[in-house]
């Protein structure tokens, strides 16, 4: 994520929300990797009660439409996800304006890095050259 | 006089480290603030709600990720 696409669009205004919880055994707050996501447009929450993947669970048979090919989903908590939006979202009852959501996240990617592509491309070109 | 000369030797070469660290300083610490990340605590989806419609105007995107 950071070096394929975050490093790709530097100068790509956008927002990262990235949510951590526990999934496997092994997991735990403090084995976060902190080195990981470092740019500066990502926000890092820790979600102990998995909140958020329980949410987005139950409502992914209204979002089914936007699912990237190569995706698949059936499960209780959604995790190993990601789900990119417009700039014109909005957060009533549930995120508007959602472009395209994947998981897992390596399956989706392909998906990701058109869409990041198509909203972005244009400012990377434009961006100077080093 | 050897003791002079071993203290003079010793403020030496701590003026010479503080020198070093000053000189790095705003460069490392400029770069720490883009490089450090820091992990929050969300109690409710709610709270995710209030950033996401905050950055109204961006494409967001939300990560759902475990740690291992």
């Amino acid at each position: 994520m950071q070096t394929e696409l975050l490093a790709k669009y530097p100068n790509a205004d956008l927002r990262v929300y990235a949510v951590w919880f526990n999934m496997f055994p092994g997991d735990a707050r403090s084995k976060w990797p902190p080195s990981l996501l470092t740019d500066n447009r990502v926000i890092h929450r820790w979600d102990e009660g998995k909140l958020v993947g329980i949410w987005y669970s139950g409502h992914t048979n209204e979002i089914r439409a936007q699912l990237s090919p190569g995706s698949s989903w059936n499960g209780d908590i959604l995790w190993d996800a990601y789900l990119f939006y417009g700039a014109d979202a909005r957060w009533h009852d549930a995120p508007t304006n959602l472009i395209h959501w994947g998981r897992t996240i390596v399956a989706g990617r392909e998906t990701l890095r058109q869409d990041f592509e198509r909203l972005f491309g244009a400012q990377r070109s434009a961006s100077p050259q080093r | 006089m050897k003791m002079k000369w071993r203290a003079l030797v010793a403020a030496f070469g701590l003026w010479l480290a503080f020198s070093a660290i000053g000189a790095r300083t705003p460069s490392n610490a400029s770069q720490l603030i883009y490089a450090a990340s820091t992990l929050g605590d969300l109690k409710s989806v709610e709270e995710l709600k209030t950033l996401f419609n905050q950055d109204r105007g961006k494409p967001r995107l939300v990560l759902l990720l475990s740690p291992t």
